[in-house]
């Protein structure tokens, strides 16, 4: 099963934005529902679409809130959201979906930060991989 | 007309039209991921989202513009888009309005009466009336000093006085000639209080359904729908029953569209052949003209002036 990609994950691990709308499976796959899971700010879904689970969590929110100063804030946030990250994930899962595609884990193993922009580092785990992912974010500083 | 706003929709019809998107995808593309990921948490929500929007909107239309809807489903309907029913036919949506009418005191004796704007008073039913303007009466022999001075009328042996007043809801019954009015602060020398005349202008909220009736009683009912119309109506009364339909000669109306027309208003000129007795024929024409079976949609449609050379 494809999904209709936004980023393209570069060779060097860096992530681009992409327009090219490339179907996307596997790993990359699985590190775009990161994204999404990640930069999807809590309570923006009013509807149940069906189901009777709200999505998304609270670090954007903190980003805009323009009270991240330091590392510590971006690592203490991150570590926030990781829970929703992985209720949001394991919860959309069955288990036919092939194990590259399955979330396993994501761990925070730094940050670059400069004037206006944040670079993550996330290590994304699925069942049979592991990928080292840097995530640029333009936000107030 | 407003469109809903995003986060406003029906729930149930946002899942419906998000499964509908899901289902369309899956037809063009089996192989598309619609259970998470891009397609599944945000390309076919947010479709759903806008789809949902559309048909609200579509939804909307259809139970407001319809006047079999607006009764069969009153609470669906949007006050906004009924309004522009109405509109199309001329009429106007009464909204809630206050009764007003002259209270008339009499008293025993001569005495300084001072009415405080604001002043209460309770007719008959229970409603309570404020005073329009403060006023002082003075007893006939004692000159006025000011415009909020008037005097005290005689009539026989008594005195008396005449206020303006507004119910403080609107809604309620309009008091008929007669009725009986309490002041809050009576004076010692009151005998009686009672309205001066019927009250007028007290309207309910006319609400959708009632729009609607109105709509389609309008349109099946002799009307105010064209001049000729309006002259056929005239002339097709019973003349056994309408002494006016023999004595009238020529009949002119005066629509809003005319250039001499006024906006709410439908003038009618009538002419009488000679020897007519011309202000009971008006009269009696004014009164089958106001019939309920002659509905007409705006409460300042149907005046008559008796014009002689129509």
């Amino acid at each position: 099963m494809f999904d209709i990609g936004v980023w393209r994950t570069a060779t060097d691990g860096s992530v681009e934005e992409t327009v090219a709308g490339d179907e996307l499976r596997g790993m990359p796959k699985l590190v775009q529902r990161v994204f999404i899971a990640l930069l999807q700010e809590s309570n923006t879904v009013k509807y149940s679409f069906g189901k009777r689970r709200s999505s998304g969590c609270g670090f954007v929110t903190a980003l805009r809130s323009g009270n991240i100063r330091n590392e510590m804030d971006v690592s203490a946030q991150f570590c926030l959201a990781r829970h929703f990250i992985f209720e949001d994930l394991q919860s959309d899962e069955v288990p036919e979906d092939p194990p590259e595609e399955c979330f396993k884990d994501v761990r925070y193993k730094g940050i670059i930060i400069a004037p206006g922009l944040i670079k993550l580092k996330l290590n994304i785990q699925s069942r049979t991989a592991t990928v080292t992912v840097l995530l640029p974010i333009s936000m107030p500083m | 007309m407003r469109w809903p706003r995003f986060d406003e929709l029906d729930d149930g019809v946002v899942t419906q039209a998000y499964e509908y998107t899901v289902q369309l995808i899956r037809e063009r593309h089996a192989d598309a991921d619609m259970q998470r990921g891009l397609l599944g948490s945000f390309v076919s929500k947010l479709h759903a989202i806008l789809q949902a929007t559309l048909r609200t909107v579509v939804q909307d239309i259809h139970s407001s513009l319809s006047v079999k809807a607006v009764i069969a489903n009153p609470g669906q309907a949007k006050q906004e888009l009924v309004d522009k029913l109405i509109e199309n036919v001329g009429g106007r949506r009464k909204h809630i309005a206050k009764a007003k009418g002259y209270v008339h005191c009499v008293l025993k004796w001569p005495a300084r009466i001072s009415i405080i704007a604001g002043e209460i008073f309770t007719s008959e039913d229970g409603q309570i009336f404020y005073a329009d303007n403060s006023i002082t009466f003075k007893e006939p022999d004692i000159p006025l000093r000011g415009y909020d001075e008037a005097h005290l009328l005689k009539s026989g042996d008594k005195y008396n006085y005449t206020i303006a007043v507004t119910a403080r809801d609107g809604g309620g019954a309009a008091p008929k000639r007669n009725t009986l009015f309490t002041p809050h602060i009576a004076p010692a020398s009151l005998d009686t209080a009672y309205a001066d005349d019927d009250f007028h202008g007290s309207f309910v909220f006319q609400d959708d359904t009632d729009i609607a009736r109105q709509i389609l009683t309008g349109m099946t009912a002799p009307g105010y729908s064209s001049h000729a119309s309006v002259e056929a109506m005239i002339r097709k009364a019973d003349p056994d029953k309408y002494r006016f339909v023999a004595a009238v000669d020529k009949i002119q109306v005066v629509g809003v569209n005319d250039p001499d027309g006024k906006p709410g208003l439908i003038e009618i000129r009538v002419s009488w052949r000679p020897g007519s007795a011309e202000d009971t024929l008006l009269e009696e024409l004014r009164r089958y003209l106001n019939e309920p079976t002659r509905v007409c949609l705006s409460t300042n449609i149907s005046v008559v002036t008796g014009v002689k050379d129509a």
